[in-house]
């Protein structure tokens, strides 16, 4: 797998998790694009076009919810590869974030290296299904 | 210490438990006892990005065997003041203090911790907080501020997740589900 092929959008309102999540992922050899912000994510995803997105679910005081930002993409992209992380655990949206496609839903606070397999996770499959025929 | 489990690169080593720890958590399943909404939001939602922020910029070095430099050292301290500004509202809260806009609207909260939650709350979120705050305070004395080594970065990482792991046991034991 050509990890620099694979392209990430890391999406938190805390920038020091955004910056070094981004920072983990970059040292893992991937293409990452960072938000801080549900309308900074929108645009990104836009642009970028990214095949996976680390997202925070809640997004703090943003307009835009990172639900809302994670139905949008998906309205656009079923495809893209979600990896949720949030403090919210309501049975609702946990449920809303299934329907949509969301396999990995990992529950701050982030203490471990588990996102990270799941980050990996994410990217063979893209790349089995999108890139390994060049 | 105890060997609590190995994962990623490293060997994590997990805190001793509290003593009365089961009789503790058992007291909150058997008692129905459930933690205030605004110090759950306090908890998951301040606290909770703050230890993520911790354990981010550790791994970010840790990973790959590199000590971290002064620079980012600083800034775990910083995330280390505003947990100690969020532990002083939970566990004292008639202290209020402004220092973090983000906790303005909190700041007329008047609703104690259950003295079970409370005590376990101190053993395994004050306890760690001030374990961080005496490693990277000792690598960032002002006479000669140095890099922190890559196996304090280990234990840093021991004590980010044994606070995840009171956060989600204590999630399970209360059984609240929040939306936010």
């Amino acid at each position: 797998m050509d990890k620099s092929k694979i392209k990430i959008l890391v999406v938190d309102d805390e920038e020091d998790i955004t910056f070094f999540t981004a920072k983990i992922l970059e040292y893992d050899g991937f293409k990452v694009f960072k938000a801080l912000d549900g309308a900074q994510a929108l645009e990104a995803f836009e642009k970028e076009k990214p095949h996976i997105c680390v997202l925070d679910a809640h997004l703090g005081y943003s307009k835009i919810t990172g639900m809302e930002v994670l139905e949008k993409m998906k309205a656009k992209d079923k495809n893209i590869e979600v990896i949720m992380i949030t403090r919210i655990t309501d049975h609702e949206t946990v449920d809303r974030a299934k329907a949509l496609g969301v396999k990995d839903y990992l529950l701050k606070p982030l203490a471990s290296t588990q996102w990270v397999e799941n980050v990996h996770a994410a990217a063979n499959r893209v790349w089995e299904r999108n890139l390994s025929n060049g | 210490m105890r060997l609590l489990t190995v994962f990623g690169k490293g060997i994590y080593l997990m805190a001793n438990p509290h003593p009365d720890e089961q009789v503790l958590y058992g007291k909150i399943r058997d008692e129905e006892i459930k933690v205030p909404l605004v110090i759950w939001d306090l908890i998951y939602r301040y606290l909770g990005d703050e230890i993520s922020a911790i354990t981010q910029i550790t791994v970010s070095y840790h990973r790959y065997n590199e000590v971290i430099p002064v620079s980012d050292a600083k800034k775990i301290l910083e995330h280390i003041k505003k947990i100690n500004v969020i532990i002083r509202k939970i566990l004292h809260h008639d202290r209020i203090e402004n220092e973090n806009e983000k906790l303005d609207e909190l700041k007329n909260y008047n609703t104690p911790l259950h003295p079970v939650i409370n005590e376990l709350f101190f053993h395994y979120i004050g306890n760690d907080v001030y374990g961080i705050n005496m490693i990277v305070s000792y690598h960032l004395d002002p006479l000669d501020e140095s890099p922190i080594p890559v196996e304090e970065a280990q234990k840093i990482l021991n004590k980010t997740f044994t606070m995840k792991q009171f956060m989600d046991r204590l999630r399970e034991a209360t059984h609240q589900e929040v939306k936010f």
